[in-house]
């Protein structure tokens, strides 16, 4: 089970933040 | 603040994943040989198909690019590259974890894992060029070339498993090994994960195609300064 969410918690964590970060930074470059 | 339609499309997307996550967990029935661990299956072989998406976006923008210039298939390039690694990257790691459970250790040297490797060195090696080089023509070709030569490492990942003798199972869901509600769940899964690899692309085109508009904004001076004038004598 840990490994089971180890991993769920990874792939969140790299995708959302990525998606987050990619949103963020086209707000950015779109304000400019 | 307003919503824009990027951001309406990530917020659609991660929806998507939500109810993908509620099917992996309270839909799909629990494996009676490894347990729960085996839920790890519908995103990790979601991830590696949404890479592969990502890689053949690559392949196209390249291929566009050598023929044509087109500076905007240059851009489709380098967004899935930077996407399919990401998805990649989920799939290494999320097959790593699932093995340590099953096998007992991380990693094994077999084809598939190593060509899986091998795909993620190919497009980070990608993703390094374009970083490192001069933005312009000379680095959109040498990307172009890598993207294309790289996929040849796409189907052999994919036949791996069948090519030759691995520790990493061959294909389940061609060869029926998988029951009606984890068929469903894992087909599900793959919508909503090609969905999430999409919507990334776009939002990663866009922020290419605002970069390279601002590359042409502030560096004028370097295509004047390509044509020198003659020397007076």
């Amino acid at each position: 089970m840990t490994y089971l969410i180890i991993a769920y918690v990874f792939a969140v964590g790299l995708l959302g933040g990525f998606l987050v970060w990619s949103l963020r930074t086209l707000r950015e470059l779109d304000r400019r | 603040m307003r919503v824009t339609r990027y951001e309406g499309a990530a917020a659609g997307a991660v929806a998507l994943m939500v109810l993908a996550f509620g099917a992996i967990f309270f839909h799909a029935p629990t494996d009676w040989l490894q347990g729960p661990v085996q839920r790890i299956f519908y995103l990790h072989v979601s991830s590696a198909i949404a890479a592969y998406g990502c890689f053949a976006a690559v392949l196209l923008g390249g291929l566009v690019f050598l023929r044509n210039e087109s500076y905007a298939a240059d851009r489709w390039a380098r967004a899935g590259a930077l996407v399919g690694v990401i998805f990649t990257t989920v799939t290494l790691v999320m097959g790593s974890l699932w093995a340590k459970k099953v096998w007992g250790q991380f990693w094994v040297w077999d084809a598939r894992l190593t060509s899986t490797l091998v795909l993620w060195i190919i497009y980070s090696g990608y993703l390094l060029v374009r970083r490192l080089a001069e933005p312009g023509r000379q680095a959109a070709r040498i990307g172009a070339l890598v993207g294309i030569f790289g996929f040849v490492d796409v189907p052999v990942v994919h036949f791996s498993v069948t090519w030759w003798v691995t520790q990493h199972p061959g294909p389940v869901v061609v060869n029926d090994a998988l029951p009606p509600e984890m068929l469903a769940t894992f087909l599900f899964t793959m919508l909503c994960t090609i969905v999430l690899a999409a919507v990334l692309v776009v939002i990663r085109y866009r922020i290419e195609t605002l970069r390279d508009a601002k590359q042409v904004l502030v560096e004028p001076a370097k295509v004047v300064s390509a044509h020198q004038p003659e020397p007076v004598r």
